[in-house]
């Protein structure tokens, strides 16, 4: 199993030892999803899990999103806790109508509690190409009623998890799978819950506020630390999580650097950085020296060509000279 | 002022009578503009209604509860005691022309039967408009306008605009003939209610209530936001932070891109100010950035005295003085930069045309003059051509003034190196009387005498167009700067052969790009692009043979 102690914790072991401990915890906690048991899952999350909790907690389906999904609403409904695990976030489009006509909306009509966590891994840059490797927070952001979380580190991924199974909503919790094998954290393992809906000042800055989360938050600690080299100060703040996104952390950053820069890995257009940058735009206008600024992919399907998705997707001379310009321009 | 009636205003299309609410204001009180006077019920909406002016309440006519037409007068008021015959603070040009029985004292508060008048001033019709004339009068004193009808054009420099009448109603007064330019809120018509008729026919009003709107200036509602800087745009936290803190920013200079002014720029603006010159509300963010001394603004004196960017110092270089000539040179480009916005356009010459007549007649020419029959001639003869027919471009500008100059002649100028220690530009004047021949004796004349010093300081004078010439040494397409008081400069840039699509075959013809900057002030695109075709159509069409034999 993943769930091992070891010296160190990538981020997907993190996400598998906060599953193994929920799972240890409370019964009514059980996995879902296609190649979750006997294959441990498409990325080895949740390898071994099969043989500790046993066919009836660790569920292996057919490729059937929507009825997955479904299923795992009406356990919801009789007291369970299901955790789904979407293979690639592309793939959860196809579990689009039980999400936003189900699981959204469910406890708005009859009160009850739908707590329903569905893991996907998300995102670019492996080379996976136009349909292993989109960004899905702005579809479901748009929808009222579901909670995203999108971690960008092994610490925040284990809290955030635990606190998204223990959350009486529908959570979304998206994983960068970039950075599954990449990061590390090291031992001991908190296994306490991190509060959905709090944000992170990861650097401290005064020229520039970088907004970002998930693996921009990496891709804006390098760019801080190659600007701080100019003498450009920049404040990088994670939000963690998008939906609730702690908004005044934001605002407070931005009426102290009055220059704010958006970075995420999903698209540009209606991205979460057009709702960010609305949201500053209208709460910090009066502090503001510079247009709001966004960091995005360009507008077209995720290629597999390693220089073409290296184009649509942000790198780092492009972040580093988009911040440079707003903090200096 | 005199005294002014406020009536039962129309709040809706089909309202034809209204009931005060309750009365705001007592006989006696001192009304500002905008003040709320009473409120009004009507059977669609309740509204309180301001006061259209300063002043004091001097009668209530109907009491709360009442329900009265549309039209009754309501209440009189008086000027403030203080300054009962206030002047207007933007006047019109016209007023000069009108009676001078404005401020007489006891006049009526109305023109006759007029009810509310109301004063139609210049709006303004962009950011940083600050004056607008008046193009035409649609309408005349007299004649009845409804809501939404079209009273006048306005011309800007930015737009030309009908602009709509704001009530129903009648013109009592038009205040600013047509033609005349004036600041914005000045006003420039006076409207009376619907069936009001002007106090004497086709003349202005002599009983304009002018105390009606205070003043000239359009009247804005008290606002924490920071005032805009009219012909400046600034960000919100630079605006903001000069307002609470009292800086001028026309006094700062921006370090931002462009000489923008940047938080930072505010920021140490404040800290340098003296002690006890702070006002009450601090800056908020303090963060005096470690940066680079501010360079000087550009324009901000003459070019010889803007100090040199330091370089680093190396025992190796070697420091000489600067010739007159390179001064003077150095001076004469900043100066054709920083007056002219210059752009570059070019075109492709196919010289094969010229070649004909140039292997033909060559050793001829030289000869006959001891001129070597280059391409810059056949170019400076065909531009002189163009000129004629482009006059823009053979023209003078002077901006401030608000003038062109247009020359019915071309006085060529002409680029000359001298041996790479400066530059000196001749004129071959009347260029355009000359035929082929006379005019490449006249260039190479005018060039020898350049390099040999024997030309007076008044050969460098009067030029209306300058062409150089650096195909000689092969440059591909090249951008010179303007050589003032020229609009443009034209440069001959290298001949070459190369393959060409002749029909649908390829040939080898000796090929060339002639380019053009030019002053975006005097002209535009479509003038230098034309200008360069029948430069270029010229040197491709004409029969030169016939010019030479």
């Amino acid at each position: 199993m993943q769930t091992e102690a070891k010296d160190t914790y990538t981020y997907l072991d993190a996400v598998a030892v906060a599953l193994d401990s929920e799972m240890e915890r409370d019964e009514n906690v059980f996995l879902i999803g296609e190649d979750v048991g006997q294959f441990g899952g498409a990325f080895k999350v949740t390898s071994g899990f099969l043989d500790k909790y046993g066919p009836r907690r660790v569920v292996d389906t057919p490729i059937a999103e929507t009825g997955v999904t479904g299923l795992a609403a009406g356990a919801a409904l009789v007291g369970l806790r299901p955790v789904v695990e979407f293979q690639f976030a592309d793939f959860i489009s196809c579990a689009f109508d039980p999400i936003v006509n189900v699981l959204s909306r469910h406890h708005w009509r009859t009160g009850d509690p739908m707590p329903v966590t569905m893991r996907a891994p998300f995102g670019s840059r492996l080379r996976a190409g136009p349909t292993h490797s989109q960004s899905v927070e702005s579809y479901f952001a748009h929808v009222p009623g579901i909670k995203i979380v999108m971690p960008g580190t092994a610490a925040d991924a284990a809290g955030l998890l635990i606190a998204s199974i223990r959350d009486n909503n529908p959570v979304l919790f998206l994983e960068n799978k970039y950075l599954y094998r990449r990061l590390t954290t090291p031992a001991p393992l908190s296994l306490e819950p991190i509060e959905i809906g709090r944000a992170h000042v990861v650097t401290e800055g005064t020229d520039v506020t970088v907004v970002t989360y998930s693996a921009g938050v990496h891709q804006a600690v390098d760019a801080a630390e190659q600007l701080a080299g100019d003498g450009i100060s920049v404040e990088v703040i994670d939000l963690r999580t998008v939906v609730p996104m702690d908004a005044e952390t934001v605002f407070a950053s931005v009426r102290k650097t009055s220059r704010a820069v958006v970075l995420h890995e999903a698209a540009e257009h209606l991205g979460m950085g057009a709702e960010i940058a609305a949201q500053i735009q209208r709460e910090a206008f009066w502090h503001l020296d510079q247009p709001v600024e966004r960091i995005a992919a360009r507008n077209t399907p995720v290629p597999t060509s390693p220089p073409l998705e290296d184009a649509v997707v942000p790198q780092p001379a492009e972040i580093v000279e988009t911040i440079r310009k707003v903090a200096t321009a | 002022m005199s005294d002014v009636f406020v009536t039962m205003p129309k709040l809706g299309e089909t309202v034809t009578e209204g009931t005060i609410g309750s009365w705001l204001k007592n006989v006696g009180d001192e009304v500002a503009f905008d003040d709320p006077l009473f409120e009004v019920s009507t059977d669609k909406v309740d509204s309180e209604i301001p006061s259209p002016c300063d002043g004091v309440i001097l009668e209530i006519l109907v009491p709360a509860g009442e329900t009265v037409p549309i039209g009754t007068e309501l209440v009189r008021i008086g000027a403030p005691g203080s300054t009962p015959t206030e002047a207007p603070a933007a006047t019109p040009p016209a007023e000069a022309e009108e009676p001078d029985t404005e401020h007489q004292p006891g006049q009526p508060a109305m023109a006759e039967g007029a009810g509310i008048v109301h004063d139609i001033t210049m709006p303004k019709l962009g950011e940083t408009v600050t004056e607008g004339t008046v193009g035409s009068w649609l309408k005349n004193v007299g004649d009845e306008v409804a809501f939404d009808d079209p009273l006048f054009e306005v011309s800007t420099d930015k737009v030309d605009s009908e602009i709509p009448s704001p009530y129903d109603g009648v013109i009592l007064e038009i205040l600013v003939p047509a033609g005349e330019t004036v600041p914005i809120g000045t006003v420039v018509a006076r409207v009376g209610e619907p069936g009001a008729t002007p106090s004497s026919s086709g003349e202005v009003a002599p009983t304009a209530p002018r105390a009606a709107s205070g003043s000239g200036a359009p009247t804005t509602a008290p606002t924490a936001t920071p005032p805009a800087v009219p012909g400046k745009n600034y960000s919100p936290i630079v605006r903001r932070l000069a307002a609470e803190n009292g800086i001028d920013l026309a006094t700062l200079t921006g370090t931002g891109a462009g000489g923008r002014i940047r938080r930072e720029d505010v920021v140490a603006a404040i800290e340098q100010r003296p002690a006890g010159a702070a006002p009450a509300t601090p800056a908020t963010a303090a963060t005096p950035a470690a940066r680079p001394p501010a360079q000087p603004a550009a324009g901000m004196g003459p070019q010889t005295g803007v100090p040199a960017v330091p370089g680093v110092p190396d025992d190796r270089d070697r420091v000489e003085k600067l010739s007159r000539m390179r001064l003077a040179i150095a001076a004469g480009m900043v100066q054709s930069l920083q007056i002219a916005p210059q752009v570059w356009t070019s075109i492709e010459v196919d010289y094969e045309n010229v070649e004909i007549a140039r292997r033909k007649h060559k050793d001829a020419f030289r000869a006959a003059t001891g001129a070597s029959l280059s391409y810059l001639t056949f170019v400076a003869r065909a531009t002189c051509e163009a000129l004629l027919k482009f006059p823009a471009v053979n023209s003078s500008i002077d901006v401030p003034n608000q003038t062109q100059t247009f020359h019915p002649y071309v006085n060529l100028g002409i680029a000359v190196d001298l041996d790479e220690k400066g530059l000196l530009v001749p004129v071959v004047r009347d260029a355009d009387q000359l035929n082929l021949k006379g005019l490449g004796i006249r260039i190479k004349g005018q060039a020898d005498k350049t390099r040999t010093g024997k030309l007076g300081p008044d050969e460098f004078k009067g030029s209306t167009f300058t062409i150089t010439n650096v195909g000689p040494f092969q440059s591909y397409a090249s951008a010179p700067i303007i050589n003032q008081p020229n609009v443009a400069i034209m440069c001959t840039d290298g001949v070459a052969r190369k393959p060409v699509a002749v029909g649908d075959t390829i040939a080898i013809h000796s090929v060339g790009i002639v380019g053009l900057v030019y002053d975006h002030r005097a002209f535009d695109g479509a003038t230098a692009s034309r200008f360069l075709l029948e430069v270029r159509d010229i040197i491709q069409t004409r029969d030169w043979s016939a010019d030479l034999g």
